[in-house]
């Protein structure tokens, strides 16, 4: 073996052993879901929590899940029937088993309640506590001059007011989510 | 004398073209093959044939250091992307693994059944910006045309028309002299900076632009860093995704709008989140293949160094040896 190739090999025999184990874990609630369907019921969530460039929770068992869904917030709790929901800018929180909670921003993105597992897919996720409530203050005033601009502008301008409103849309959701967290 | 500085220029400059094309594997393996002749042609010449020796001595070696300075790079690069693509990696297969869910075998013969409805495909095809990785783009226009229809018409035997957006500048160049008439768009630069999710939206609205009834996106999978897949995989339109829609009846769809929306919605994602996968893939790919392929062309530029270093130590030693001969048999004749 070349002696340049072995960190790279290192590396992917790290992941390839991570990823045999996410493999053995989704074994592991394929069993689960087995017995769950077998009647003896479970009191955990196993969730998932992805964005694109990163890994928030992977296979975690949790208490309850709380996802901001385009109808109104729904709260997961284990044994909820299978549901695709399509997320609004909002607040997801994820209420672990010695009911701590931990919260995040979401902006957008897809929750799939599988009968074994919950996958929450969304755009960008952030911490709450990592919001800066004045920098949302300043972008929100921000996306709303653009919005008067372009909608004052006429109908040529359509593109641009929608863009707006999605910026006015998610930081009101930001501001609210912030300022009800304090 | 002409002849002979003639032909070790010419040696040298074939070798500098080759570093100019850049494949760096090949020099290493056809430059002692036209260096052996001309050498022996010049045995009796030997100051041309030594300086030409030392000139090419002299490029190999500097083409070994580049060669190395870039496995260099690309080791430090495919660091950073393998990361990036570990953390994403769950993020492209959650959904994927939802749409997996449709019939995949039925696909392709949904797609013939409704033939003579003029179906459209789109392949998009990743592939890298710049040269110099190995086979992985190769590969991948291989794939691609294995697809794509012989005859002249845009249509393949199936009677679905074809479509190519390509990602990259390799695979443009690769499929532009073949299949040119099938292209739509092209994108370049892609993976200059980090591939991101943004960036890759702006691709996927292209995609979609165009409402293809089905979409095959070929790409390099990173298996290892010594082991590239060349994969296609193939999404449903949105067309025939409704039509399929009932294998998602065990979920419940939740949303203020009508659920077709939220499918609608929900296929535009997939189409985002494939893509984005595909590219992180292919980028990681790249910088693997690239790392070994110049590790490649490392080790043969130092093993063709050495055996030139032979040869001319050897070669400059028989110079030594004859003037000495020389000299003392004309001393010798003197004396008598």
């Amino acid at each position: 073996m070349q002696r340049w190739l072995r960190p790279a090999l290192n590396v992917t025999r790290q992941v390839a052993r991570r990823q045999w184990s996410a493999d053995a874990a989704t074994a592991a609630t394929e069993e689960a879901r087995a017995g769950a369907t077998a009647g003896e019921g479970t009191n955990q969530v196993t969730l998932n929590f992805f964005c694109p460039h990163m890994v928030i929770a992977r296979n975690r068992s949790v208490s309850s899940v709380i996802v901001p869904a385009s109808s109104g917030l729904m709260g997961i709790l284990p044994n909820h029937v299978p549901t695709v929901a399509q997320m609004r800018p909002g607040v997801v929180t994820i209420y672990h088993e010695d009911s701590k909670e931990e919260r995040y921003f979401v902006s957008s993105g897809f929750t799939f309640v599988h009968p074994d597992r919950t996958d929450i897919c969304a755009v960008e996720a952030v911490r709450l506590e990592d919001l800066d409530p004045e920098e949302i203050n300043k972008a929100l005033a921000e996306c709303e001059a653009k919005l008067a601009a372009a909608s004052s502008s006429g109908a040529t301008d359509a593109q641009r007011a929608a863009i707006a409103q999605i910026g006015v849309d998610v930081y009101l959701a930001m501001q609210g989510a912030v300022s009800s967290s304090r | 004398m002409r002849c002979a500085v003639g032909a070790g220029a010419n040696a040298v400059r074939r070798l500098g073209s080759f570093s100019g094309t850049g494949l760096g594997v090949e020099v290493a393996h056809r430059a002692p093959v036209s260096l052996e002749p001309s050498c022996r042609a010049l045995g009796g010449v030997r100051f041309a044939s030594l300086k030409a020796v030392r000139n090419r001595m002299r490029s190999i070696g500097s083409i070994g250091k580049i060669t190395k300075a870039m496995k260099m790079v690309a080791a430090a690069k495919l660091r950073g992307t393998q990361a990036r693509q570990d953390m994403s990696r769950p993020f492209a297969a959650s959904v994927r693994q939802f749409f997996g869910m449709l019939p995949a075998e039925n696909l392709s013969a949904d797609l013939k059944s409704v033939a003579s409805e003029h179906k459209r495909r789109l392949l998009v095809v990743v592939t890298s910006d710049r040269g110099l990785c190995g086979s992985v783009n190769t590969n991948v226009s291989r794939l691609v045309r294995h697809v794509l229809p012989t005859s002249g018409t845009g249509t393949s035997a199936d009677g679905i028309e074809n479509a190519i957006m390509v990602i990259g500048d390799k695979g443009r160049d690769a499929l532009q002299r073949t299949s040119a008439k099938f292209f739509t768009t092209t994108f370049r630069d892609v993976f200059k900076t980090p591939v991101s999710f943004p960036q890759t939206v702006v691709i996927a609205e292209e995609i979609l632009a165009q409402n293809p009834d089905q979409i095959i996106i070929f790409y390099n999978r990173f298996k290892s860093a010594i082991s590239q897949l060349p994969t296609q995989q193939p999404l449903l339109g949105l067309q025939l995704l409704m039509e399929n829609a009932s294998v998602f009846d065990r979920y419940e769809f939740d949303s203020d709008m009508d659920s077709s929306q939220v499918l609608v919605d929900l296929f535009e994602f997939e189409v985002a989140t494939q893509l984005y996968g595909a590219l992180l893939e292919n980028s990681t790919s790249e910088q693997a293949a690239r790392m070994s392929a110049m590790d490649n062309a490392s080790t043969n530029a130092a093993e063709m160094l050495g055996k030139l270093t032979l040869q001319y130590n050897r070669e400059r030693q028989a110079v030594i040896t004859t003037e000495l001969v020389e000299i003392v048999a004309g001393a010798s004749a003197l004396e008598k």
